[in-house]
């Protein structure tokens, strides 16, 4: 049914995008003209929303994209042809956009909008700059001749792209990487995603329908000088529009696009020299009463009528109707859709860098060259990190047998976790090495970790509060080890989903799960990356006795399964009943090492755990 | 090349000055606003109706600007941030609102502005004799302008380490919640700060506009301005917001000096590109 | 003195604390023992204000009711909270942490005094006057963040997990500092995981499970429950 009405909308989308392109043999000029502003805004805000609505990087780049594009035409149309001339304000926005991401995206929140507003005045001067001094006029005339009605279906056509695709870009991997970023960076970063080339793709592929839509734009203008290419007026515009529609949705920033030209319109005419005032006011109304943008209001008006016909969708009622739902035949679409993933494939051996790293010498080499001891899947030596004064590890060394359950206990703050975070690549130490089955894996991002087969859980439950529980665990196989497209993945997601008992809240949302499920999603998200090391930190806490004998079981069963699994527990009993091998720390240091009864018999385990000598009598 | 140098520091000793409010309000409040340099306008605009309408000395414009924007600003934060502080789910979600929110005022402003103000440049004169030293010769205004920052910068300065309002400023800004379990009440220091942030940058808007002409959309630039200034520096920091602007001043000025004039806003750009590729925290800031 | 009547707690689905209900005596130290996870730091920030409870329960602090209130008038109402991971203002001196601590309006009055007795009862820190909170180690910044508590002459000091990752030997340390204080007749009380020291300081104690007060008596009594001894050892 879900199929039958997606056939339906895009039969109306193709009719209504048709409709609109034959509009303007019966449209007046003005006509024309409105069109081509609505739709030049519908392609900014929605390329926008693209990249800035799932991963929330606000951007005020836009003009700076948009001017580049200008520019290209502008430059090139002497001497090329429109479409190469548009083809290269394409690729020039994107590699302009591939130049500045790398260091822009590293910047979050205020940081980040400020370097983009800055990159557009900062174009904005440099072309002045270039103009006064270098060709020594400021206007470059535009002397193509074109009418606006093609300029009009030109826009049509991109603004067509870019809803279309930005819809169908979030049933593919990209997508869900992009999702899973804006959740939560860390997160995706230890489930396989290379969050950083991800991020900077995505803004690139943006930048680019930008530069084309500045391209096209362009050609209205009988020139362009810096203030009209560069002008603030593009980024502001385009981030209202898409936060009025609902950057969360595909449509969303299209709605806003339309809404606030009409807005203007209006206000334009309804306060003429008190516009700016009116458009102000709307805006702190919009941010106060509207939050999420004008489109989830829509859905959900939409779904208190169709709560009759979808009871499930409705409840959730936080959830956007492109998101690939259950059923196999959209599944089947999805899957066709592969053909054209961005994301580069994983492979399953080590990440290039690693091995670099390993074989051009380690900055860190294992001390007097010692060789890893048969059978130790993970050898940690001399590992040290500290945080301002605090020293959270000190010179630790210890083995994780291959096949086998170690468990690594110690009281709160004792720097279990610490270790955790520095074998996932989450934090550097400051000294020490980590051998995994022989490889130096210090210097390797989080996502390599992931694909050199090391899994984690986190202490607090990580789990994406925006995303389903299948849709969560589809994450670990889409960029785990061994990464597939979305359709066999959730396949695979529901078998562990299965195993771990979730199979009937597959469709609730991360937030609407219990803590103890939440815990189980993670459980299943790890696992679905087939890790050959599994981290646990403190997976069995809180659980009452009959959760934490199926707990225990659980944990059993992977082992069994070949899964090398490191505990960090609290849990005597789930220490006693997995563990073969059991590491002590305190205070940042190893105090004992050995079999779970011999280093819960020791004095110094006992005393840091109970913090007297008596306590041991 | 001395003259150069000794500009430099008299337009970074400006920049300062210009940064030091939203020092306060980004810095200590954490409240990112954008209509900020809307309140340097309004700065300039009062102290240029003083002499043009009144014949009065410019300065006393700052009677009316001063309690006005301070007023203003307090309201700001208690009324329109303050719901948005209380509704948001984390400290993204919180940017974004206040980003959005403050975007909408600075356009508020702005019709105000243009509405009264027109949209035309306007200055006026006022000290503008020169004044020898060391050989150079160095406008009044604008040795005035820098005198007040120095002296601005330094009471900031004094009353951020010596005072127990400072204390409970600083407090705020590293840590607004352990702020709150020392007894701190946050929010009303922080609408203080915010405040008094809106008072510090109408006096700077008073002070340039002895020496640079505004209109009614000049203030986005001076936010800006500021903001790189603050970034470099260091937020929350007072002795690094002067010692960003008098850097970026002078790189300014060597700069336009060695290269061409038309690069000022390059040169601010790259400096801030070096320090947050560098040191995200800020140049000045400790450790 | 403090009492907390029917207080529940949720964090979205999470329910942290079921209808807790807790006694407080002046000039005693109370110990809330639990598995992680189990609810004992939601109940003290729940105190401290930084946590709003359920409506239904009331916090009362001498029969005043406090639940609703923000974190700074409960300090300036007498109760301070030792937070988990210590909060100190790490860009600052030891002096001017100490120096903030004294911010209520009750604790202006007298705040040089309090300020050597804290340094009297805590040598490193005077040692370490005019250096930056964050550069210090663990066991000293432990102190520092409850000799910024004291300043403010709370009638209750609450302490959540202070013994967290400082090794046996500061562990010591600073249980004797508490015993100290508790003697000078300060009001303590403290989630710990370090049961049996905790045991040796409290008057009273509450076990906390899966939000729940499971079970409440002296330290002699814990000391024969088995929950306690399985909660902490698996015995």
């Amino acid at each position: 049914m879900a199929d039958r009405s997606k056939r339906l909308a895009f039969l109306a989308a193709t009719i209504g995008v048709a409709i609109l392109a034959a509009l303007p043999l019966g449209l007046s000029a003005y006509g024309v003209s409105t069109g081509i502003v609505y739709f030049a805004n519908i392609a900014l805000a929605t390329a926008w929303a693209f990249f800035s609505g799932p991963t929330r990087y606000v951007s005020l780049a836009t003009a700076a994209f948009v001017g580049v594009g200008m520019y290209t035409v502008a430059v090139a149309h002497v001497s090329l042809n429109l479409t190469v001339c548009l083809a290269l304000a394409a690729i020039i926005g994107f590699v302009f956009a591939l130049i500045v991401g790398p260091s822009t995206l590293r910047l979050r929140g205020v940081y980040f909008v400020i370097f983009t507003f800055g990159l557009t005045e900062l174009m904005r001067q440099v072309s002045s700059w270039y103009e006064i001094n270098v060709t020594n006029k400021l206007n470059r005339f535009i002397t193509i001749s074109i009418d606006s009605t093609t300029i009009y279906e030109m826009l049509l056509v991109l603004a067509a792209v870019a809803v279309v695709g930005s819809w169908h870009v979030s049933t593919t991997r990209l997508g869900y990487a992009l999702r899973a970023i804006g959740e939560d960076e860390t997160v995706a970063r230890h489930t396989g995603v290379n969050a950083t080339w991800t991020k900077v793709l995505v803004f690139a592929i943006a930048a680019s329908m930008m530069s084309l839509v500045g391209g096209v734009y362009a050609l209205r203008y009988p020139s362009i000088d810096p203030t009209v290419g560069f002008s603030n007026g593009w980024s502001f515009q385009v981030l209202i529009a898409a936060l009025l529609g609902g950057p969360g949705r595909p449509w969303g920033p299209a709605i806003g696009a339309v809404l606030l030209v009409l807005l203007s319109d209006f206000l334009v005419g309804a306060f003429s020299r008190y516009f700016t005032i009116a458009l102000g006011v709307c805006f702190v109304i919009i941010v106060y009463f509207i939050p999420g943008g004008i489109a989830p209001r829509i859905e959900q008006l939409y779904g208190v009528l169709a709560r009759a016909r979808q009871p499930a969708r409705s409840a959730s009622g936080a959830r956007a109707p492109q998101e690939p739902p259950a059923d196999e035949a959209t599944a089947d679409k999805v899957a066709g859709s592969e053909m054209r993933e961005v994301v580069p494939r994983r492979r399953s051996a080590l990440h290039p860098l690693m091995r670099r790293l390993t074989r051009s010498g380690p900055k860190l080499v294992v001390r007097g060259g010692a060789a890893p001891p048969p059978g130790a899947m993970l050898s940690v030596h001399g590992l040290r990190k500290a945080f301002g004064g605090l020293i959270a590890v000190r010179d630790l060394s210890f083995d994780i047998p291959a096949g086998g359950v170690t468990g690594l206990i110690g009281p709160n703050g004792s720097g279990k976790t610490t270790v955790l975070n520095l074998i996932t690549g989450e934090l550097q130490p400051d000294a020490g090495s980590i051998l995994f089955e022989g490889d130096e894996i210090i210097g390797a991002r989080s996502f390599e970790i992931c694909h050199a087969r090391i899994a984690r859980t986190f202490q607090l439950v990580r789990v994406l509060p925006g995303m389903t529980t299948r849709e969560n665990v589809m994450l670990g196989r889409m960029f785990g080890s061994d990464p597939t497209g979305p359709a066999a993945a959730q396949s695979d997601a529901d078998t562990l989903l299965d195993r771990v008992d979730l199979a009937d809240r597959a469709q609730l949302i991360g937030s609407q799960l219990t803590y103890i499920d939440q815990k189980r999603v993670e459980l299943a998200r790890a696992l679905a990356t087939r890790p050959q090391l599994l981290l646990l930190d403190e997976w069995l806490a809180g659980l009452n006795p009959t959760e934490l004998k199926i707990g225990i079981d659980l944990i059993r069963t992977i082992q069994r399964e070949g899964v090398t699994v490191l505990m960090v527990e609290h849990v005597m009993e789930a220490i006693r009943a997995l563990c073969d091998h059991v590491v002590v720390m305190s205070a940042g240091m190893k105090i004992a090492e050995g079999t779970a009864a011999e280093v819960l018999s020791d004095p110094k385990v006992t005393q840091v755990y109970l913090g007297d000598d008596d306590a041991a009598a | 090349m001395f003259e150069v140098v000794l500009n430099g520091l008299i337009l970074g000793g400006m920049y300062g000055l210009i940064a030091l409010g939203l020092n306060l309000q980004y810095g200590v409040a954490r409240m990112l606003n954008l209509s900020y340099g809307e309140f340097f306008t309004a700065g300039a605009f009062a102290s240029f109706f003083a002499i043009t309408l009144y014949h009065l000395n410019p300065l006393l414009g700052l009677a009316a600007s001063v309690p006005v924007s301070f007023a203003a600003n307090w309201l700001i934060y208690r009324v329109l941030l303050l719901p948005l502080i209380r509704r948001a789910p984390n400290q993204d979600a919180l940017d974004g609102d206040v980003v959005l929110c403050t975007f909408g005022l600075l356009f508020v402003f702005q019709g105000f502005e243009q509405v009264y103000w027109g949209g035309n440049v306007r200055g006026y004169y006022f000290l503008s004799t020169p004044v020898h030293f060391f050989g150079a010769r160095l406008p009044a205004n604008r040795l005035l302008a820098f005198a007040c920052a120095i002296i601005l910068g330094g009471v900031l300065i004094l009353v951020m380490r010596k005072t127990r309002f400072g204390t409970a400023l600083r407090a705020i800004a590293i840590d607004p919640i352990a702020a709150g379990l020392t007894g701190i009440d946050v929010f009303k220091l922080s609408a203080l700060a915010f405040a008094l942030g809106g008072a510090i940058v109408a006096i700077s808007g008073a002070l340039v506009s002895t020496f640079i002409a505004s209109s009614a959309s000049s203030g986005i630039a001076y936010t800006l301005k500021a903001l790189i200034v603050i970034i470099v520096g260091g937020p929350g920091r007072m002795a690094g917001a002067i010692a960003a602007g008098l850097l970026l001043g002078v790189a300014e000025q060597v700069g336009g000096y060695l290269v061409d004039p038309g690069l000022t806003l390059a040169i601010n750009y790259a400096i801030l590109i070096l320090v947050l590729l560098i040191k995200p925290t800020g140049m000045f800031a400790r450790g | 003195m403090l009492r907390l009547e029917h207080i529940s707690v949720a964090y979205g689905k999470h329910q942290a604390l079921h209808d807790v209900t807790v006694d407080i005596a002046p000039s005693r130290a109370t110990a809330i023992l639990g598995a992680n996870g189990a609810g004992k730091s939601t109940l003290l920030k729940t105190v401290a204000g930084l946590v709003r409870p359920k409506p239904g329960g009331r916090i009362l602090f001498y029969d005043r009711p406090i639940e609703q209130e923000a974190p700074h008038r409960i300090v300036e109402a007498g109760i301070a909270l030792v937070p988990e991971g210590r909060r100190l203002f790490g860009e600052m001196s030891v002096i001017d942490n100490l120096r903030i601590g004294a911010y209520p309006e009750r604790a202006r009055a007298g705040e040089s005094e309090r300020l050597e007795r804290q340094l009297t009862l805590f040598p490193r820190l005077a040692e370490r006057r005019q250096q930056l909170a964050k550069t210090m180690s663990g066991g000293e910044q432990q102190m520092l963040a409850i000799a910024r508590a004291l300043m403010s002459e709370p009638k209750i000091l609450l302490l959540d997990e202070p013994s967290l990752g400082l090794s046996p030997r500061l562990v010591s340390d600073l249980f004797s500092v508490l015993r100290r204080l508790t003697e000078g007749g300060q009001s303590i009380v403290m989630v710990e995981q370090n049961a049996y020291q905790s045991l040796k300081l409290a008057d009273h104690v509450y076990v906390i499970d899966n939000g729940r007060i499971a079970s409440a008596g002296t330290p002699e009594e814990m000391r024969q429950d088995k929950m306690i001894q399985k909660a902490y050892l698996g015995l």
